[in-house]
């Protein structure tokens, strides 16, 4: 009986130290978790004009998820090994976790194989095949070029014969084109029509090539398979005020601005505000060690001439800053 | 129930003082603390707030009045315009574009756009100068239709994307656009046409990010029709990730209520129908949080435990004296008056303690004087019956006597006489019951003398007494009832080969007096019912019997003393009585001390 008492008193005094250290400090329980996350985000590209709605969701993201952020970009776009040179000196310069935009969905895999990557890799706008990437957050590609596919056709008055619809990029190996690009082909495969990839080198070729079908086939239809393209179009041809039947993916204030005016028939485009606000939270949450899911696919819209200053859709390309 | 009501009887009838105590007084207690800080927390809870609603309501009282002033602001920019500068002008004046410019330049801080348009959309005037973007309508747009449609009105519309004019950097502000119906004069023509002002979203916004309600608190303003005009989370609810109640909550104006533990706070925008709404999260209250639950959890169990540590001590306390004292109590009622009696704890108990001390003395002493009193009598009557000396051995001594005189033989009736003198003399020994072992062996000595002349011989005696033991001390007339034993049941059917051997000896601290015969000796029976005072020697002998002689060794000298009997049939007896070694001076001295003292 005493020894039952002693243990008693030890027993409840134990869980009043218990109660006193999670009530009163954040030794047990830390009710807000204030703990600020480094995070490195790597684009693809040399300047961060294209990724603006995507930084607006972050630094939603940050204020909500408390996370400090260093956004850097590339010396020449597109380049995968200086991406994974970056991820190391980040890595290396104590980033909990990086948000990438992967430049090659093949070589990223494999250098992420091969390099000491231990950190949460979050990839946003193309997959990569990798174990070493926990989260992969962007559009569902193959529906994308589908969807865009069938407006372009449904679009297109004139019938289509062989080699009317040419998709421009100047990436060779990124998954998220390679997606969209069969995703177009499903669309044009069901309705008879053919569609062909051109990848260009450089802006002479790129310019070479559709000045060529311009002049041969008048009435082609020219896909940008990325920004970077639609924007080579932009400036190349409809600023020189040349009439394009163009379609693309992806969008900037210029590209809005050529597709109100007009100039532009469609483009299919995600909620890039809302892409970097969940590659923050997915991020945080990964570092606090809660279950995330591994893919997060986007709805994608397909915005005409009509529709940019709907209210649906000005909420999406315009988002508050 | 009445079953309940039993067992709960049984429960307290079997509870001791001290655990009934400890329930009582912890439930009781326990019941109160809790009580008491339940009540103190929802109070204070309360208070508190009550004090954050105060607050809320003060800085969305406070933002509204920055709000209105900011609108007022852009209000009486429409009404100069409206008034000083379109009103009655004409509009083909050169001074008419440049009091246009000018209130532009004055407000351009908070003002994207000034334009002005003909009732059928064509573009008149805006600053800074602008032109059409292709393909935009102006009659399809938001504001002209609500100017349109009051046209005796200023309209606030929801917060949009400027997207009328050429910008030759494809920059896109948000604005909100003021509009409202003018008239027009263009020479002598007076026409209607629309007035625009497109403010700066930005400085709406900047009025209230710059608003801190608390924790997961947090405030927004909708228009009339429940459309989000600001929220910190606009973004997300335009992407359909964060949900928002702003539509239910347009119908409450400038009231605080509670739903979905949330507290709601509205004001009305004086003019526009706006609704600014404060949502004070329930866990934003810090005494809602997790951690202030459990730290009043905390203050619960501590005020319990000290409680009934508190309650354990008093019960112990209280308790313990009477535990002691029923300890006592039962010692006492088991036989042990000497039993300690705790008199301590509080008034009554020490009170009580000390009637039981008091008591068990007296019970003592009563006791011992029965005791005493019992002794004194048994004593008494020892002695009455050692003082008796039967008159058939008299009669008989007396007749032996008569008859050596009879037959002239004086000088042996002298020896008879003279030994029955002795013998008497120290019977007597002047009342005393202790008397030297010389005298004992000496007067046993004179019976064996009388008896053996009385008998003719027919048993030879021997006396062994060492010097060391003659002046110890021996219950008087122990050795002739033992001698007169051994003659009666052992020497009566001799022929004069009998023999009657006393023996005195000291071992360690004890004095042994033995008489042995070799007579014919006595069965085990025989031997209990001598000791049990079922057989005496009646009339023939002293009348003393050895049950007596028994006796009054344990009565003097306590029950580890008394009288050993071993006797084998044919073969004799040895009667040994066992008394403590004490000088009999030391006794005398005693006795003559404690007489002195009586």
């Amino acid at each position: 009986m005493r020894h039952i008492r002693s243990f008693l008193i030890f027993f409840s005094a134990f869980v009043l130290v218990v109660l006193l250290l999670v009530s009163s400090t954040d030794l047990v329980l830390k009710e807000q978790d204030n703990t600020v996350h480094n995070i490195s985000v790597i684009f693809n590209e040399m300047n961060d004009d294209d990724y603006i709605n995507f930084k607006l969701g972050m630094e939603q993201g940050i204020l909500d998820w408390t996370a400090d952020v260093s956004f850097i970009t590339l010396y020449s776009r597109n380049d995968v090994e200086q991406q994974m040179s970056l991820i190391l000196r980040e890595i290396e310069n104590g980033a909990e976790a990086i948000i990438i935009f992967p430049a090659d969905s093949e070589n990223l895999a494999y250098l992420l194989e091969q390099n000491p990557v231990n950190i949460p890799v979050i990839c946003i706008g193309t997959d990569v095949d990798s174990q070493k990437v926990s989260v992969y957050i962007g559009g569902d590609h193959f529906n994308t070029g589908f969807t865009l596919g069938k407006e372009i056709i449904k679009n297109t008055k004139i019938k289509l014969t062989k080699d009317k619809i040419y998709a421009f990029s100047d990436v060779r190996a990124r998954a998220d084109i390679d997606e969209l690009f069969r995703g177009l082909k499903q669309a044009c495969d069901e309705e008879q029509i053919s569609i062909l990839k051109c990848v260009y080198q450089d802006q002479d070729t790129f310019r070479e090539k559709v000045d060529t079908l311009l002049k041969n086939k008048p009435n082609s239809v020219f896909i940008a398979l990325d920004t970077y393209t639609m924007q080579r179009f932009v400036s190349d041809y409809l600023e020189q005020e040349e009439h394009l039947n163009l379609y693309g993916i992806g969008y900037t204030n210029k590209i809005l601005y050529y597709l109100s005016n007009q100039s532009i028939q469609a483009i299919a485009v995600y909620n890039d505000y809302l892409m970097g606000y969940l590659s923050i939270q997915k991020t945080v949450e990964i570092l606090k060690g809660k279950d995330v899911y591994k893919d997060m696919l986007m709805d994608s819209y397909i915005i005409q001439q009509q529709d940019v200053f709907k209210k649906k859709y000005e909420r999406i390309l315009f988002p508050i800053e | 129930m009445k079953k309940s009501i039993y067992k709960i009887r049984k429960i307290f009838y079997h509870i001791s003082l001290r655990n009934l105590i400890w329930v009582s007084f912890t439930v009781t207690s326990a019941i109160a603390t809790i009580i008491m800080l339940f009540s103190f927390y929802s109070r204070f809870s309360g208070q508190l707030r009550m004090e954050i609603q105060k607050e809320h309501q003060a800085l969305i009282k406070q933002v509204n009045a920055e709000l209105v002033s900011y609108l007022r602001t852009m209000m009486r920019v429409s009404d100069t315009l409206c008034f000083s500068v379109i009103k009655g002008k004409d509009m083909d004046e050169q001074s008419f574009m440049e009091n246009f410019q000018l209130l532009y330049d004055t407000n351009k801080d908070y003002i994207q756009n000034i334009a002005l348009f003909s009732d059928e959309g064509e573009l008149l005037v805006g600053a800074p100068a602008v032109s059409l973007r292709k393909g935009v309508e102006p009659r399809n747009q938001e504001w002209f239709e609500l100017a349109m449609s009051k046209t005796e009105n200023m309209h606030f519309s929801t917060p949009h994307v400027q997207n009328l004019f050429i910008n030759s950097e494809y920059q896109y502000n948000w604005v909100i656009s003021l509009s409202r119906v003018v008239q027009i004069t263009r020479g002598s023509e007076v026409k209607q046409g629309i007035l625009l002002i497109d403010i700066n979203y930005r400085g709406i916004k900047q009025l209230f990010s710059n608003v801190a309600l608390g924790q997961d608190s947090y405030i927004y303003l909708v228009d009339n029709n429940g459309e989000i005009i600001y929220h910190p989370k606009q973004q997300l609810i335009y992407s359909n990730f964060v949900k928002e109640e702003n539509l239910g909550r347009i119908h409450y104006h400038d009231s605080t209520y509670e739903k979905n533990n949330k507290i709601i706070t509205t004001k009305i925008v004086g003019y526009t129908g706006w609704n600014i709404i404060g949502v004070t999260s329930e866990n934003g209250i810090s005494l809602n949080s997790l951690k202030s639950n459990l730290f009043f959890l905390f203050l619960i169990l501590f005020f319990i435990m000290a409680i009934i540590l508190i309650n354990s001590f008093i019960s112990s306390k209280v308790s313990k004296p009477i535990q002691q004292l029923e300890s006592a109590v039962n010692e006492v009622e088991h036989g042990n008056l000497s039993a300690k009696v705790e008199v301590n704890g509080f008034y009554e108990v020490r009170h009580l303690g000390k009637s039981v001390q008091r008591m068990a003395k007296q019970i003592k002493k009563l006791m011992k004087d029965i005791i005493i009193e019992h002794e004194s009598k048994r004593k008494s009557e020892l002695n009455s019956l050692q003082s008796q000396i039967n008159p058939h051995f008299l009669y008989n001594t007396l007749d032996v006597i008569v008859w050596m005189i009879e037959n002239e033989r004086q000088e042996e009736a002298s020896k008879v006489v003279t030994a029955l003198a002795r013998f008497f003399r120290i019977s007597l020994s002047k009342g005393e019951n202790i008397i030297s072992v010389k005298n004992e062996v000496e007067h046993a000595r004179n019976y064996l003398m009388i008896q053996n002349m009385r008998y003719k011989n027919k048993f030879m005696y021997y006396i062994e007494v060492g010097e060391e033991v003659k002046e110890l001390a021996t219950i008087k007339l122990i050795l002739q009832p033992l001698v007169e034993n051994a003659i009666y049941h052992g020497m009566e059917f001799t022929d004069g080969d009998g023999e009657i051997r006393i023996t005195v000896y000291k071992e360690k601290e004890d004095l042994y007096l033995s008489v042995e015969d070799n007579g014919l000796g006595m069965t085990e029976e025989k031997v209990n019912a001598l000791l049990s005072g079922e057989i005496t020697h009646s009339t023939r002998g002293s009348g003393i019997g050895v049950k007596n002689v028994d006796e009054r060794i344990k009565l003097y000298f306590g029950q580890d003393y008394g009288l050993r009997i071993e006797s084998e049939p044919d073969e004799g007896t040895k009667m040994t009585a066992h008394l403590p070694a004490v000088f009999y001076e030391d006794i005398k001295r005693e006795d003559n001390w404690s007489e002195a003292h009586s």
